[in-house]
């Protein structure tokens, strides 16, 4: 069961954030900091479930991969586990929604529940690449290594899917969907 | 104002942490940061202290030695104890103790670092036998998990400089490096010729057997760079050679002459002392050339070949002295097959590597020469290196001058031996 945690950081807002919601100007400016703050958590959860299930699980492939001097393969696995890692920094540092008094682009509240909204919709594509990552370590455990392979490559287009997806959240951010 | 100015001075200056009674917020200050790994503030934590952890750091809470908390957001955070600034010392006096709150930064940055063999690893090699390998190269490192590098590695000694952990790592990589080209070599038969071609796998291999070993204590090495496997100079030299060799068509002894004749040569060239030493070899090595020479034309076609510069090996009859004629033998002599020189046109026994009369270098049968200057070429050149005419690829018979196709041992036409 997924929790939107836009509402759990409403419900543990404490006494000095409930008084900045009853000043008039500081009002809007509290509501969007906690959906920031939400999406932040959300992103670090996305992060970390890319962390342990797919990024664990490569590695772990790897390592079967150095025992048994599997050659061939090394250079895929490197290249997939620097995606997974390249993915992971992306989601866990990526742009928050800020902007200044008087900005160009004023990002507002609806567009800030859009990103949210926009990064709890990855969560399934980073389950997929973690059931892949799963089976190809399995693979690599087993010792049948033509499947990792076959794995591997599917991976690393689900990676490249990603990236594009996730490059389309900075026009989300904007709200100028020019492209 | 006063107490704005004083609160503003002591909040987030980091400088003046030792001794200060008052609360403030702390941070890893610049200067102690740099190639430290891990940082502990030099005072101990009290009741709602606020410390800043930054993107690239964690945090770690102990209180009354046991680790709390990792903070691994960056953020501030307000740290509970139960020692109040004020009631801490009357708390003391009362409770007979006072509780401990310590606070220690780690970096979550890569650390980059270089590694090498301390002295060269025995190697053994299909093609060479033992080998020394030097290998050296750059990795990354990095901590992943705080709270083990504490507990499993740096403990209480305060070890907060990574030269520590970075002479570690690398016995660490040197070991799987060693470890990983020796299981190459006895399961995969790959040669000391073949690694350059593999350093990315081979990287990748070590990459990932290292994990297993530094994880237990919070480390991971990320990458390798550079990574070089060297052989020493005299067998990389002698490897060069064998490519020039092949390259040029020539074998061992061709080469060292060609080199020294070379080296003549310069040496003439930088006149001085040099010029007479190098005109010096060059009368050494023409008299020793011409003395070979003789020394085959004498033996005449019952020699043996020369093992090392065309010289032979004098016998006890043409050591000294001067032997009296032989008396002549009723027997008659069985016909010699004869040579015929090009160059003068010298008639002389067969078998000669150059013409007694005016020392131009003998064709053996088969072998190809240019048909212009009519000079030996060796195998596979393309272009006389006497006239620069190129080499037609079309064998010739030389006897009955019939076109021979490449590879065959006799003339299809008269059936001489190529």
């Amino acid at each position: 069961m997924t929790v939107d945690l836009r509402n759990k950081v409403e419900d543990d807002r404490g006494l000095i954030k409930k008084i900045q919601l009853c000043i008039p100007g500081f009002r809007g400016y509290r509501q969007k900091e906690d959906i920031r703050l939400a999406d932040a958590l959300l992103r670090q959860q996305l992060a970390d479930e890319l962390k342990n299930n797919v990024l664990l699980p490569l590695e772990q492939t790897r390592e079967s991969a150095s025992r048994a001097l599997e050659l061939d393969l090394m250079n895929d696995l490197a290249a997939v586990i620097s995606q997974a890692k390249t993915a992971e920094a992306k989601i866990r540092h990526a742009e928050q929604g800020y902007t200044g008094v008087s900005p160009a682009n004023r990002i507002k509240k609806a567009e800030l529940n859009t990103l949210y909204e926009y990064d709890l919709a990855l969560i399934d594509g980073i389950r997929g690449l973690g059931d892949l990552a799963k089976a190809a370590f399995s693979s690599a455990d087993a010792g049948s290594f033509d499947s990792v392979k076959e794995k591997i490559r599917e991976i690393r287009s689900g990676f490249s899917e990603f990236t594009v997806m996730f490059d389309k959240r900075s026009v989300e951010i904007a709200g100028i969907g020019a492209f | 104002m006063g107490l704005f100015s004083k609160t503003n001075k002591t909040i987030g200056s980091g400088s003046d942490i030792e001794g200060a009674d008052s609360r403030k917020g702390f941070y890893w200050v610049e200067d102690q940061k740099g190639e430290n790994v891990m940082w502990r503030l030099p005072r101990n934590i009290m009741w709602n202290d606020n410390v800043l952890v930054r993107e690239d750091e964690y945090g770690i809470f102990f209180r009354d030695g046991k680790a709390l908390v990792v903070f691994d957001r960056p953020d501030r955070y307000a740290l509970t104890t139960e020692n109040i600034p004020v009631l801490k010392s009357i708390l003391g006096t009362v409770a007979g103790n006072v509780q401990i709150g310590e606070f220690y930064w780690a970096q979550k940055r890569e650390f980059r670092d270089k590694f090498g063999t301390p002295q060269p690893l025995a190697f053994r090699d299909v093609d060479f036998g033992v080998v020394q390998l030097r290998i050296f190269g750059q990795f990354s490192y990095k901590i992943v998990d705080p709270l083990l590098l504490i507990t499993q590695f740096v403990g209480t000694k305060g070890l907060t400089k990574s030269e520590e952990i970075v002479e570690w790592l690398k016995s660490q990589v040197i070991m799987v490096l060693n470890d990983t080209l020796g299981e190459l070599k006895s399961k995969k038969q790959m040669g000391v010729l073949d690694m350059p071609a593999y350093l990315q796998e081979i990287e990748q291999l070590c990459l990932g057997k290292l994990t297993t070993e530094t994880e237990i204590y919070g480390l991971k090495i990320m990458r390798f760079a550079g990574l070089n496997i060297n052989m020493p100079e005299e067998v990389q030299e002698a490897i060069n050679k064998r490519g020039a060799m092949s390259a040029l068509g020539v074998n061992y002894i061709q080469y060292q002459s060609g080199k020294a004749i070379e080296g003549i040569g310069q040496g003439a060239a930088q006149g001085g002392e040099g010029s007479g030493f190098a005109m010096m070899g060059a009368g050494m090595g023409a008299g020793m050339s011409m003395g070979g020479m003789m020394t085959q034309s004498m033996a005449g076609g019952g020699g043996q070949p020369a093992p090392f510069g065309g010289q032979q090996a004098a016998t006890p009859q043409t050591a000294a002295v001067p032997q009296a004629p032989a008396p002549q033998t009723a027997a008659p002599k069985q016909a010699e097959p004869m040579d015929k020189c090009n160059n003068c046109g010298a008639e002389f026994s067969a078998g000669k590597k150059f013409c007694p009369d005016c020392g131009q270098k003998m064709t053996p049968a088969g072998s190809l020469t240019c048909a212009k200057c009519g000079t030996a070429l060796s195998p596979g050149a393309k272009f006389c290196p006497e006239c620069g005419t190129k080499v037609e690829t079309v064998r010739r018979c030389p006897r009955c001058d019939s076109v021979v196709p490449a590879g065959t041992k006799f003339c299809p036409e008269c059936g001489q031996k190529l």
